[in-house]
């Protein structure tokens, strides 16, 4: 471990601002990455579910 | 299999489909665990840089989302070239599928970039060429893009998006060797293929372990959007319709 103390690690030695920044606007990004396509795979799925449950109803 | 069997049941979409499954769940859990611990080790047992002091801890998030930025586009015009030797319909899905993550770890690159620079340069911003060139890449990226949103012709689109990602590849030497070829605020590279990194293990270690999370973090979302894609394209094929029948 690099830093003794809690609030070091949080303060960075006066770069905490900056590190954190980085670090948060990349977490959004890769969780809003993973759940925007997570979303577009359920619809995906959903839909064609329901197509295909219209479809048999159809022929039946 | 051979290669030249793998090249054509890469152009189906069915077998594509199958075969990515497995694929996406092993570049999701690498990704997971990669990213995990590269962040943990990168900011907290790292140590400090000697000039930089602890900002130096961006480049774990910055130089991932640049590289893998550059290595998305990169992708993009090898899928273009492949569209218009091999008329794969599995290229232009790729392209479209590349484009949403790709453009948004440019803009990440370039705003880890500016908060980096802050603290080391004293500016958010500097018209520096390696800074421009890679603002040029965010706007090719948002082009093609927008060119996807304005045609509607199928064929069109393809082509249209497949000759801007080819013809944009030029930007991407550009960016690699900006910092040599202009006399740039931005540091040189500090990871290489064939020498020693320019700095000590416990520095470059996380750095390694965070590009090669990105990397599979990128295989698991272009991948699953690629067949999110397929499924729609071929929804009124037989394979698609009994994978959803019970």
């Amino acid at each position: 471990m690099h830093f003794e103390s809690w609030n070091e690690f949080l303060t960075m030695g006066g770069h905490g601002l900056y590190v954190w920044m980085a670090y948060a606007v990349t977490f959004i990004v890769f969780v809003g990455s993973y759940v925007s396509v997570r979303v577009a795979a359920r619809r995906q799925v959903r839909e064609l579910t329901w197509r295909s449950s219209t479809d048999s109803n159809v022929n039946s | 299999m051979s290669l030249k069997t793998f090249w054509h049941k890469l152009g189906s979409p069915r077998w594509f489909y199958q075969i990515s499954a497995g694929w996406i769940i092993g570049f999701g859990v690498a990704a997971m665990v990669l990213l995990l611990v590269g962040t943990v080790w990168g900011l907290a047992f790292a140590p400090a840089d000697y000039q930089q002091g602890n900002s130096f801890r961006i480049m774990y998030v910055h130089v991932p989302a640049a590289l893998v930025a550059q290595s998305l586009y990169l992708g993009m015009g090898v899928a273009g070239v492949v569209l218009f030797v091999w008329r794969m319909k599995l290229a232009d899905v790729a392209i479209g599928a590349c484009l949403p993550l790709g453009m948004l770890l440019t803009a990440l690159a370039l705003f880890s970039g500016g908060v980096w620079g802050r603290p080391t340069w004293g500016t958010w911003w500097e018209w520096d060429a390696r800074t421009v060139s890679t603002l040029v890449l965010l706007f090719l990226f948002i082009g093609i893009f927008a060119l996807r949103e304005a045609i509607e012709d199928v064929e069109l689109r393809a082509r249209a998006s497949a000759l801007v990602a080819i013809v944009g590849t030029i930007n991407i030497p550009i960016i690699k060797y900006s910092v040599e070829w202009w006399n740039t605020l931005h540091q040189g590279s500090s990871l290489f293929l064939t020498k020693k990194p320019a700095m000590p293990a416990e520095m470059w270690l996380p750095l390694l372990v965070m590009i090669l999370g990105v990397y599979c973090f990128a295989g698991h979302n272009v991948l699953s959007r690629m067949r999110i894609e397929v499924l729609r394209r071929e929804r009124n094929t037989q394979w698609v319709k009994a994978l959803f029948t019970d």
